[in-house]
């Protein structure tokens, strides 16, 4: 997937399947509260700032984070 | 009499038909997942279901084969810079979607028209069936919405949507906690007419704004339209005069605390509610879970009880769990500890529905 921040590949992922915009971030662009998302095992912990570097050969890993009940 | 109830749980929606008098879950959709209110949409035919996921927030989907299958539509989505302001000392946030609150049909002259009340408070309009809504700005930008305050929920939020059967251009909407907002003009201006209500939770000379006022459910009657009853954070409140003014109704037992308010649809003095102890204890009077129900615009209540347990039962109904069909004779509600209860006497006898249901929001007729 092209893009060398997290939010150009969240970007390529969106053109891709446009519903998972709504699912992954809200109105206002930020990462939602329960779903994280990891640069090569790192964290993203600031999750209004996705302009986060990923390497070329680099991966994205998003995920539910538990909740529910 | 309907034949259909929706009950939105929070692991499923469950839909009840009726056979012989009796109910039972006839199809269960969005098992597993977080429902918080269903529309069946008259015009036709159409069900809307609002989800609150856990993770990815609030969706819509919308069946046109009654509910055998969805189609997922768009949310309200709050415009980038938009903030949530209140006046109850929390710090201005972004605006973003937390859950549909309130869902509603427009007129049969509006066909595709639907309205949606949110937490944290925005008020939105679609016009093609929820595959697109527009922030009503009449009500999202009025100087008096920063006097608002969050309740429970930390945001306010809009949980009823009253649209006048004789104009469907004239709606009330109720907000939690920010009193009763109309308009008369589809929204483009509105006014707080929540005067004569009053909030026991504030200092004494602010008891009476209406800008703080916590009706917790709103209905009108559909045949009487000026008339209209709240079922208020403190209290019972009931309008005659197209919710201009309201009138307190005290002294009734076995309390005046509650969630949930049901209008019969033709005669504006009957009405339906589900009392629990008081704010600081949300269970039933006693174990006994009761329905309370006024004939004469509530100068008199009768305690219902036939059919309902009397004993160690802590089920509560919460605002959108108490419905009546378009006859009166009918009623259904739905306990945050999956009990349903169905009266086809207007609640003089009611039945239990055989089953444990997940925890319930909301129950709705179609």
């Amino acid at each position: 997937m092209p893009g060398s921040t997290v939010r150009e590949l969240l970007e390529g992922l969106f053109a891709i399947r446009p519903i998972l915009r709504g699912y992954l971030l809200d109105e206002q662009g930020v990462l939602r509260h329960h779903v994280a998302a990891f640069v090569d095992g790192d964290v993203v912990r600031d999750k209004r700032q996705l302009d986060i570097p990923v390497p070329p050969d680099g991966e994205l890993f998003l995920l539910q984070a538990l909740s529910g009940g | 009499m309907a034949d259909r109830l929706f009950v939105s749980t929070r692991k499923g929606l469950f839909e009840l038909g009726r056979r012989d008098g009796s109910w039972s879950v006839r199809r269960t959709s969005f098992l597993g997942q977080n429902v918080t209110l269903a529309l069946s949409d008259a015009r036709d035919g159409s069900v809307y279901a609002a989800l609150n996921l856990g993770h990815f927030r609030a969706k819509l989907h919308r069946s046109a084969d009654g509910g055998a299958t969805w189609e997922e539509r768009a949310v309200p989505a709050y415009p980038a810079g938009e903030e949530i302001r209140t006046a109850d000392g929390k710090p201005p946030t972004p605006a973003t979607l937390k859950y549909i609150w309130a869902l509603e049909a427009g007129s049969t002259a509006q066909p595709e028209r639907l309205w949606a009340g949110t937490l944290p408070g925005g008020l939105f309009r679609s016009d093609d069936a929820g595959k697109s809504w527009e922030l009503v700005r009449g009500l999202w930008d009025h100087p008096d919405r920063a006097k608002w305050f969050g309740g429970g929920a930390e945001s306010p939020g809009i949980h009823s949507i009253c649209i006048d059967p004789r104009d469907a251009n004239t709606l009330r909407a109720g907000v939690s906690c920010g009193g009763v907002w109309t308009t008369t003009d589809g929204g483009a201006t509105w006014k707080n007419t929540a005067q004569g209500m009053r909030a026991e939770y504030m200092p004494p000379e602010l008891q009476r704004d209406p800008n703080i006022q916590d009706p917790h459910r709103l209905v009108q009657c559909l045949a009487a339209p000026d008339h209209f009853w709240v079922q208020h954070h403190n209290g019972i409140f009931r309008s005659t005069d197209g919710s201009r003014s309201w009138q307190e109704i005290t002294g009734v037992k076995p309390s005046v605390f509650g969630f949930a308010v049901a209008v019969h649809p033709r005669d504006p003095q009957s009405a339906w509610l589900v009392p629990a102890v008081k704010d600081e204890c949300r269970v039933p009077v006693n174990g006994r879970l009761v329905v309370t129900r006024t004939r004469d615009g509530g100068q008199n209540f009768e305690v219902l009880t036939r059919g309902l347990p009397q004993e160690q039962c802590y089920d509560l109904v919460y605002r959108h769990a108490l419905d009546i069909d378009g006859t009166g004779q009918q009623l259904a509600m739905g306990s945050t500890t999956g009990g349903v209860w169905t009266s086809d006497d207007a609640g003089d006898l009611w039945q239990m529905l055989a089953g444990r249901l997940p925890p319930i929001h909301a129950v709705r007729f179609g």
